[in-house]
């Protein structure tokens, strides 16, 4: 029975941590709502950054829920239907919440609507082949006329990411096999590794371990710049139309937050991001961090809609 | 092997109703898509088959033994009563929440259906409240369903 | 690898570390009782706690919880009928009706006996395949998935005495299991609309319906206690001594329980459900006798418990190996490693070699600490069965209730379990067996989507599954199971032919 108090001690301990300047008051309970279940790379990066976001609040109680249901929607529908005071933010991912709504699904929420704080992370797509492929380079892999890919299933962030790509590289013609239905990313790359497929694409956070072993290789990434030596931009290789593409994670509140609640949570939400001993936590748990503030991420959370919307004929279920 | 208390008309019933549950799953298998609907289509003409095969062995058996009309009646009285033991509780969670239903419940089926004292069935009732309310809300910090009725006030 | 051996049995033999290991053996025991929690709530509560830990402690901590949740769990399966966690229910099945002919001190010895050696010989297996982790989980592909579905299915069906009311059983199963979004062909199934089922039937709320709930609404219709034994029969508890005993009569069945539980554990992704069940399924088919399986043989208990400790052992390959989790608990447990800065993969096993080992440990000492407390708390644990029903039955329902809401937090769930109940009750009074419908929920999932992904790989040509050598293999551990029981009755029929 000393669990509870245990625990209670530990929480204390960041509640002291806390700084002074106080404008919310401390007695509060923010939730920040994880749409999973609890262990897995969402739930992760909530839990290693609610203390931090406690004692930038001025030592209002964080506390991290788990709403896991319907892929995810139960919790974000929750989020985004709940009261604009401020005590409940979510989660989200992007293009993995804005997916349904563009496959035609109804949603309960519409995330160009909601009240950004901020984002975390942002991941750029490693397209990758094991690394006793004879494909060598990007050219190679168009050049194959019969193509298996190994991916999550419909719906998942990673079969949108090769299904656009596959269109950008001129595969979608012909008429690649998905094997989708992988339980998770991990699976996916493992299946490319066993040689389930040929191919297959991967976020930076998760692909990274196996690129150092040297189970997979890497062709061609997203993003700007490369973070592997010898591995091109899409850019860099001729494809500039995927440079966009990429995984983010950001926090965001129901819409109509007030403005001097919201300017308060996004201000609480930089000097997180900003926090030398948080940033080293978050890498060291394997976040791939990337901050920006409120005002921007609701400004690239639209853009990046209109993106994963010009795909939108690509992105039909192919099983 | 079969006891006989258990060839009667509601066994037969109930595998009739097997056989029009896998109809109607096969049927609507029939709209999914080719891989959604692969298994389902398959699976569903199997069920299909063995729950016809179930029907017609009930009915030979029937047949030949001349079943009883059912079960005894009492013990048909006491298994309707059982499920309304079990919904009835689910039902007054849904109104009442948990942390109320609970000792309520207990109390009212010591006393009311069991017959056992009143201090008797309250100190077993306020032991199963404490019991949940230890691991649940105190250990586990977990928000207990309050039910309809509070939900409104809170 | 000596050098990491001593340097880990060194770190855990502090008395810092040794308390974390008993703080997590006591939390898994617990949760491992109360049907719906589990080994993973116990993980999730005790998450926080470890953020100010060595990385070492926080796994002495989880590995104590993931040695000891299995145990606590058989203990409601044999009293109560009511699995504490998912892969307990294959221990319903012969230890509740040696409850009810009063030798659950037996079942409960035989359990925490069966589960100690099981676990060490999934640790020493996991000690001595750990440099050759990677090639093993690479064995496994769609294809073999696939048959390994099969398998479980074939094993448990052949094994039924009503072999159609048995195929009926797992047809139900597999529809329920077809519940809810099917991501690979894209499509909602079987919901009616309902936003619930868009994550299927879950697994938890429909094993507290049909195993305890079926069993409180059997006890209402018939009365009296659930020990048949008068109290004064029993005198004091003498059972769990034989029960110890018992496991080691019976080595054939501790070690292919055991062995099976590890070999399940190391194929990614499949739990400790499909372990225990297999592992049970095998028992009943290699016995000379089988009549008294699933009236109170007490192989029924050793088989699956074995299988369940051992399977901790094998999973923690894919798990360490691939960061493919198996089941949530080792999803927990992933993150756990992760927020203590470990990521998984193939580097790990190189790089983290000590702190390993001392999980591995503490995953053994978990074991047999945790069958110690359980036998020693089984006398006062007995008494539960004699308890008259009419005070048992409203508080188990209500408990079980609470345990169904617990796991998500959904009234879905409570609704989900009090459906399950009723179909449970049905089952029973008519014979058609529910391990056979538990087991096709479990695996009918993983046979749909890795037939499709083979069908897939192959270019839509069957014969790709028997090129495939791991699923040939077991393709024909299946032909050898399906002609076992057919030979063994010519055998017989000659047997008699010649008398």
């Amino acid at each position: 029975m000393k669990i509870k108090s245990a625990l209670l001690s530990a929480l204390a301990g960041v509640a002291i941590m806390s700084g002074a300047q106080a404008e919310v008051d401390p007695s509060d309970t923010v939730s920040i709502v994880v749409p999973y279940g609890p262990g897995g790379g969402f739930d992760r990066a909530v839990r290693g950054f609610a203390p931090y976001f406690s004692e930038a609040l001025g030592g209002a109680n964080v506390i991290t829920a788990n709403i896991p249901g319907a892929g995810g929607q139960r919790g974000s529908t929750e989020v985004s239907r709940a009261d604009p005071d401020g005590l409940t933010l979510g989660i989200f991912n992007l293009p993995g919440f804005a997916l349904p709504a563009i496959l035609g699904e109804e949603v309960g929420y519409d995330l160009r609507e909601l009240s950004w704080i901020g984002r975390l992370e942002s991941d750029d797509y490693v397209l990758i082949v094991a690394a006793d492929s004879d494909i060598q380079t990007l050219n190679d892999l168009i050049a194959l006329d019969d193509l298996i890919i190994t991916s999550t299933g419909y719906g998942s962030t990673v079969l949108a990411a090769l299904q656009i790509t596959a269109s950008e590289l001129g595969l979608a013609e012909k008429d690649p096999i998905y094997l989708s239905g992988y339980g998770g990313t991990t699976d996916a790359i493992v299946g490319l590794i066993r040689g389930d497929g040929q191919v297959s694409m991967a976020p930076v956070s998760s692909v990274t371990p196996y690129l150092e072993s040297g189970d997979v290789r890497a062709l061609a990434m997203s993003g700007t710049q490369s973070l592997f030596e010898g591995v091109p931009t899409f850019a860099e290789a001729g494809y500039p139309g995927l440079t966009p593409l990429n995984l983010q994670r950001s926090i965001a509140g129901p819409p109509g937050i007030d403005d001097a609640t919201l300017e308060q949570l996004r201000s609480a939400f930089m000097d997180v991001v900003q926090n030398d001993e948080y940033l080293e936590y978050a890498k060291s748990i394997g976040m791939n961090m990337s901050p920006m503030n409120g005002a921007e991420t609701a400004a690239d959370i639209s853009s990046s809609f209109e993106f994963y919307e010009r795909f939108s004929t690509s992105l039909a279920n192919p099983n | 092997m079969r006891t006989p208390s258990t060839l009667t008309r509601p066994t037969v019933l109930i595998s009739v109703a097997l056989l029009a549950l896998a109809i109607i799953l096969l049927v609507l298998s029939q709209e999914f898509g080719r891989s959604s609907g692969m298994f389902p289509r398959f699976i569903g003409w199997v069920f299909v088959a063995l729950a016809a095969a179930d029907v017609l062995v009930q009915l030979g058996r029937w047949y030949q033994q001349s079943l009883p009309e059912a079960t005894e009646t009492s013990t048909t009285v006491k298994q309707l009563k059982a499920m309304g033991w079990l919904f009835g509780l689910v039902v007054f969670l849904f109104v009442f929440g948990f942390l109320i239903t609970i000792p309520l419940y207990i109390f009212v089926f010591l006393t009311w259906r069991s017959g056992h004292d009143r201090a008797k069935s309250a100190a077993i009732s306020l032991g199963a409240l404490f019991f949940v309310w230890i691991i649940f809300v105190w250990l586990l910090d977990y928000e207990l369903y309050v039910g309809l009725i509070l939900e409104r006030f809170l | 690898m000596l050098d990491s051996f001593m340097t880990a049995t060194l770190y855990l033999a502090d008395g810092v570390t040794l308390m974390y290991l008993m703080l997590g053996v006591l939390v898994g025991l617990l949760f491992g009782i109360i049907p719906g929690l589990g080994g993973a709530t116990a993980i999730a509560l005790l998450l926080p706690l470890t953020f100010g830990m060595e990385p070492e402690q926080a796994i002495t901590l989880m590995g104590g919880i993931m040695g000891s949740s299995a145990i606590g769990g058989s203990v409601t399966a044999i009293l109560l009928n009511a699995p504490g966690t998912a892969p307990n229910a294959a221990t319903c099945f012969d230890g509740y009706p040696l409850t009810r002919q009063g030798k659950a001190g037996l079942a409960i010895g035989a359990a925490a006996t069966a589960s100690s050696v099981g676990g060490i010989i999934g640790v020493v297996v996991l000690v001595a395949v750990l440099p050759m982790a990677k090639s093993l989980v690479l064995l496994f592909g769609p294809p073999a998935f696939f048959m390994l579905a099969v398998l479980g299915l074939v094993s448990l069906t052949i094994s039924n005495n009503n072999m159609l009311r048995g195929l009926i059983a797992a047809a139900f199963g597999l529809f329920i299991g077809f519940v809810g979004y099917d991501d690979m062909g894209g499509a909602l199934r079987f919901t009616a609309g309902v936003d619930y089922l868009w994550d299927g039937i879950k697994l938890v709320p429909a094993l507290i319906g049909l195993f305890a709930i079926a069993e409180m609404m059997r006890l209402m219709v018939e009365g009296g206690s659930i020990s048949k034994v008068d109290r004064s029969e029993l005198g004091d508890v003498k059972g769990v001594g034989e029960g110890f005993r018992a496991v080691f009569k019976h080595p054939k069945t501790v070690f292919s329980g055991s062995f099976i539980g590890t070999l399940v554990g190391i194929v990614p992704g499949v739990g400790g459900t499909v372990a225990s069940f297999l592992s049970y399924s095998f028992a009943v088919q290699s016995s000379r006798d089988s009549s008294q399986f699933g009236k109170g043989d007490i192989r029924g208990v050793i088989a699956p418990e074995a299988a369940n400790n051992a399977k901790d052992g094998g999973s923690l390959i894919p798990t360490l190996a691939f960061g493919i989790p198996g089941s949530a608990e080792m999803a927990l447990f992933l993150g756990v490693l992760v927020l203590h800065g470990m990521q998984p993969g193939p580097l790990l096993l190189i790089e983290r070699e000590w702190s390993l080992l001392v999980l591995i440990i503490a995953l053994l000492l978990a074991t047999i600490a945790s069958a110690c407390v359980i036998a020693v708390a089984t006398k006062y644990l007995i008494k539960i069965t004699f308890i008259d029903s009419s005070i048992l039955i409203p508080t188990v329902l209500g408990v079980a209730l609470v345990g169904a809401y617990a796991l998500e937090g959904s009234m879905g769930d409570v609704v989900m379990a009090a459906m399950f109940g009723v179909i449970g009750y049905v089952m029973i009074r008519l014979d058609y067996p529910r391990i056979t419908l538990v087991i096709a929920i479990v695996l009918g999932g993983m046979m749909e989507r890795n037939f499709i992904q083979s069908m897939l790989m192959f270019r839509s040509d069957w014969t790709g599954f028997f090129r495939d050598t791991t699923s040939l293999v077991i393709f024909i551990i299946i032909a050898v199971a399906l002609a076992l029981p057919v030979l063994g009755r010519i055998k017989r029929g000659m047997r008699n032919a010649n008398a």
